[in-house]
């Protein structure tokens, strides 16, 4: 608010009179000499000293054993000098408060530029009027009570106020008060940084309310711990109770201590980074409430050792609570994905344990009744009980597929990469003598991770080729003509896996039940591969569908989350 | 009946197939079994005497829709359904679309055996009706269009002067044109006759 060139601050105006000679081309008169100054001042000061003993030794304490010789005026010179220079306004008022002597800074800060037109003046005849009441009042009150005192004031320079810190004093000659001293510094920019602070420490604690975020700052090597209210306010801490480190342990859940001293520990390792993060539950010492508390700091080193933590502390416990709700409903939705797997499987099984049945039973019976009736037809008879057996091998074998499929399935969850797993499947598919087919691979370079089991997918995988194949071979497609594309791309936060053959496809009917367990198109089929799959990826947090659009040949998706 | 009976057997099961063939072969009845429903009705030609063993869950058409397909092309077919497993709304429609009998699988062959024979005599049942029926309507075909007006009226209970009132016509014509209805159709008494009326599909 001081910084116009049309009215210098204070802290400029002494800059001026701090180079001799001054040469401020605004201000020619101030452009006097030093010299002439002093020898302005001198004659006025032989002149004080004639008329007034006292006064003269009053003057800067310095001048009442001087004599008019050329000594005492070279002095005289420099103590001139050394008051013009500082960046002060400098001044000396009898008790009537008229202006003794000032330096040059305070004559030019009120427009008159030479310190010996001030001389003689009151505060009256310089300042405006309440200003020179406030400074008379205050003159008379310092020599009422023989003691100095700093005061913040405005003054007025070049018509605009500023404000000044000032020193002013009593002055005494044997005892005897015979005015006043004084000097002024320009405390504006002082002040302004006082309101910048004020306000950058009301956004501060705004912005910590708003965030709900208390403030730490310990120093390590003297053992203080500043905390701030709402820091106080987790632990149950009074305001002006001190605290220490154990302090703060006191309050941390004891299942968390450990932990916690072990962030705090790695925090101030000079060989880290002095970053501090940590997580604990606090435990409040007043009313046992519990919160979930992250702690989030810096920490400072000196000469290699940690001096000072300084950081936030926030009460997450309501998006704790949050949290944990929300893995409890996805447990749920994890156990009712397995019973649902589990209800498909006892369905898939019961449906593939009849079929064989079926068969085993009327063989049997119809074995039965040849022996029985005295067959006339041994080989009818064996047709029977060969049947009967393959039937109850054919079972057997299901079984064992069944359980192959679901026991590999138990294997935990981990970070695979598809486009591996679609390599491996795609051997598999390739050995296991479902005939040859010619694999088109499509897949997209640098899939981010996803979270499945490896071997489940790698069946679904595997599955879906060999129902592919086989519709293939079904639909007497010519060998060289089975081919089956196989895509990887990301879509979002889920990796997408296509799965796509140059078959005769699905009809609309079949399309619409193909995912039944008890649905197969296939003479000899399990039957409820698809069922399976489509459980297990669902377990897995997918989708596997059919895409009816895409075609010609039948087109299988699926999806798996990425890992993060 | 000097036929012999046939069975029927469409399952996409092969053992299933076989072994159930095996087993009524036993019980002295022709066997033809179809892999899927499109196979069977493709060769459909129902003897009088025969009955269908269907899965009712097939890749393909279906056990209920191929029961659908018979009854619109109107062969008189009894149906016995084998299920996987105990669907009951399932087999309510099966039963009210005409289903004989609704057997969950695995199947004893005692009960299979029993449900054949029912189905086979309703097929007989069903046969005889319809045989009925053709001689009855193929006997009303025979009437004038005086004698079909005056016999609506009588199996509609009415007397034959009331029928002559109605028609405008002498009570004695009435009486001639009853004795050549009775004649024609065969029928005894008037009984006979409005049973006759019904299986022709007689409307007045």
């Amino acid at each position: 608010m001081s910084t116009k060139s049309s009215s210098p601050p204070l802290s400029q105006l002494s800059n001026a009179a701090k180079a001799e000679p001054v040469r401020t081309p605004a201000n020619k008169q101030a452009a006097r000499s030093a010299q002439e100054l002093l020898d302005e001042l001198q004659a006025r000061q032989v002149q004080l000293e004639v008329e007034n003993a006292a006064l003269r030794i009053s003057l800067v304490e310095l001048t009442h054993r001087q004599q008019l010789t050329d000594a005492v005026s070279q002095r005289e010179h420099y103590q001139r000098a050394l008051l013009d220079n500082f960046p002060f306004l400098v001044w000396l008022k009898d008790e009537n408060s008229r202006y003794l002597a000032v330096n040059r800074p305070l004559a030019e800060s009120c427009g008159l530029l030479s310190v010996d037109e001030i001389v003689g003046k009151t505060d009256f005849e310089l300042w405006p009027r309440d200003l020179a009441e406030r400074y008379q009042a205050d003159d008379q009150a310092i020599m009422a009570s023989g003691k100095p005192r700093i005061i913040e004031e405005p003054v007025e320079i070049h018509g605009q106020r500023v404000w000044v810190e000032t020193y002013k004093s009593p002055v005494s000659l044997d005892g005897r008060v015979i005015g006043t001293v004084g000097f002024a510094t320009d405390i504006t920019a002082r002040k302004q940084a006082m309101v910048e602070l004020q306000a950058s420490e009301e956004r501060l604690r705004l912005a910590k309310r708003a965030a709900n975020l208390g403030i730490f700052d310990s120093d390590i090597r003297s053992g203080q711990y500043h905390w701030d209210e709402r820091s106080r306010e987790f632990w149950g801490v009074g305001p002006d109770e001190p605290i220490s480190s154990n302090t703060f342990m006191a309050g941390v859940h004891p299942d968390d201590r450990a932990e916690t001293q072990a962030a705090i520990d790695r925090a101030v390792d000079p060989d880290g980074t002095g970053d501090y993060r940590s997580e604990y539950r606090v435990i409040n010492c007043v009313d046992g409430s519990v919160r979930t508390i992250a702690a989030s700091g810096q920490v400072s080193f000196e000469d290699g050792r940690a001096i000072r933590i300084l950081g936030t502390l926030k009460d997450i416990s309501a998006q704790k609570k949050l949290e944990q709700e929300v893995q409890e409903r996805r447990s749920e939705m994890e156990l009712l994905i397995r019973q649902q797997v589990a209800a498909h499987t006892a369905a898939a099984i019961a449906h593939e344990l009849n079929q064989p049945l079926v068969s085993i039973s009327a063989y049997s019976e119809a074995a039965l009744r040849m022996l029985r009736g005295g067959t006339k037809s041994p080989e009818k008879l064996a047709r029977a009980l060969e049947g009967a057996m393959e039937q109850a091998q054919r079972a057997g074998r299901t079984l064992h597929e069944l359980l192959d499929f679901l026991h590999k399935g138990e294997a935990a969850v981990e970070a695979i990469d598809l486009n591996k797993v679609v390599g491996e499947a795609l051997a598999i598919a390739m050995e296991s003598g479902y005939g040859g087919f010619r694999p088109v691979l499509e897949l997209e370079r640098d899939l981010p991770i996803v979270l499945a089991n490896r071997l489940q997918v790698q069946k679904i995988l595997v599955n879906l080729l060999h129902n592919s194949v086989e519709a293939m071979r079904q639909a007497a497609t010519p060998t060289d003509a089975i081919a089956v594309t196989l895509r990887t791309m990301a879509d979002g936060n889920m990796a997408q896996v296509t799965v796509q053959d140059s078959g005769p496809g699905l009809d609309t009917d079949t399309a619409k039940r193909i995912f039944e367990p008890f649905f197969t198109t296939k003479p000899q089929g399990i039957g409820l591969g698809l069922a399976i799959s489509r459980a297990l990826i669902e377990a897995h947090g997918g989708k596997l569908w059919v895409d009816p659009e895409a075609g010609p040949g039948a087109t299988f998706h699926f999806t798996l989350p990425f890992a993060l | 009946m000097s036929a012999k009976a046939t069975v029927f057997v469409v399952d996409d099961d092969p053992a299933v197939r076989d072994s159930l063939t095996l087993l009524l072969e036993e019980e002295d009845v022709a066997v033809a079994s179809f892999a899927s429903a499109e196979a069977f009705l493709a060769s459909c030609r129902t003897p009088r005497h025969s009955c269908a063993i269907v899965d009712i869950r097939m890749p393909g058409m279906d056990g209920m829709q191929m029961q659908a397909e018979l009854s619109r092309r109107g062969i008189l077919l009894p149906v016995i359904f084998l299920t996987g497993h105990g669907d009951i709304p399932m087999s309510v429609r099966a039963v009210k679309a005409g289903a004989v009998d609704f057997l969950t699988k695995p199947v004893t062959a005692s009960a299979l055996l029993e449900s054949v024979h029912a189905a086979l005599l309703e097929s007989v049942r069903l046969n005889s009706q319809a045989e009925a029926n053709q001689t009855a309507a193929e006997s009303v075909a025979t009437l004038t269009e005086r004698e079909r007006q005056v016999m609506a009226l009588a199996v509609e209970g009415l007397h034959n002067k009331e029928i002559a009132r109605h028609l405008g016509i002498s009570h004695r014509t009435v009486e001639i044109h009853k004795a050549r209805i009775m004649h024609k159709t065969g029928a005894n008494t008037l009984l006979d006759l409005a049973r006759i009326a019904e299986a022709s599909g007689f409307r007045s």
